[in-house]
């Protein structure tokens, strides 16, 4: 089989992020890392209270609801 | 989801915000859109922009956010398809519950932490309550009632008993 690069890093990834939630950790720093890239320290996250964008860290000591949403095919 | 669910949603959120205080821990919410890169369009855009204003917790900044291996993820693990999940992490990012919807709709925010020990704890003392509710009324229907507890596609009936 033949991959491109970019489908490598996928599978590559997709591997890393299973192992990481079969691992146990202290806190969910790396999880929620992990979930929503936060590359180059930019703050992937919009509170909605303030509309301000913050850092993954701001929730790291709380439980955390995923609201999964296909906005694709969702009519609104 | 459509709007009227979403807006239940919001409706739970905002009326447990001030009671968090009595939680032991917690709990954010976070909307993750996910797009379909194939069907990328100014309409979509303007749909995104819109729903993420809207919304009173955490959103993700952007779809592009969302690599492709954690849509996988999403799909193969937690077995997420074009209908909306709600998955709960604890504070060390361990899943707490695959799926808390339903938990959601039905016992709103006294539901938290959403585990399925919590779950089995609310249907205990539910139960407890249907009985004194229905006694003497008709011991067949208490029977009834304990049959079901357990199985989440009857909770409406159940729940509407206990109005």
């Amino acid at each position: 089989m033949v991959f491109d690069a970019d489908e490598k890093r996928n599978v590559e990834s997709f591997r890393m992020l299973k192992n990481l939630f079969e691992m146990v950790h202290i806190d969910n720093m790396k999880i929620l890392k992990a979930l929503i890239y936060a590359k180059d320290d930019i703050q992937p996250l919009i509170d909605g209270s303030s509309k301000k964008r913050v850092r993954s860290s701001t929730i790291s000591s709380s439980y955390v609801i995923y609201l999964m949403q296909d906005i694709s095919h969702t009519s609104f | 989801m459509s709007n009227d669910e979403l807006s239940i949603l919001e409706q739970i959120y905002n009326e447990s915000r001030p009671h968090e205080a009595r939680l032991d821990s917690q709990y954010e919410v976070v909307w993750v859109p996910i797009v379909d890169r194939s069907v990328q369009s100014d309409a979509m855009k303007e749909k995104f922009e819109s729903m993420q204003s809207s919304m009173p917790w955490y959103t993700v900044y952007h779809p592009s956010l969302i690599e492709k291996a954690v849509i996988r993820f999403m799909k193969e693990v937690w077995h997420f398809r074009n209908k909306p999940i709600l998955v709960v992490l604890d504070p060390q990012g361990k899943v707490v519950s695959p799926n808390a919807l339903h938990m959601m709709w039905i016992w709103g925010s006294s539901a938290f932490p959403f585990t399925s020990l919590r779950e089995e704890s609310l249907w205990r003392d539910e139960t407890w309550r249907l009985e004194l509710l229905v006694d003497g009324i008709d011991p067949v229907i208490l029977n009834w009632v304990n049959s079901l507890y357990n199985q989440s596609k009857y909770t409406y009936i159940i729940r509407v008993l206990c109005v």
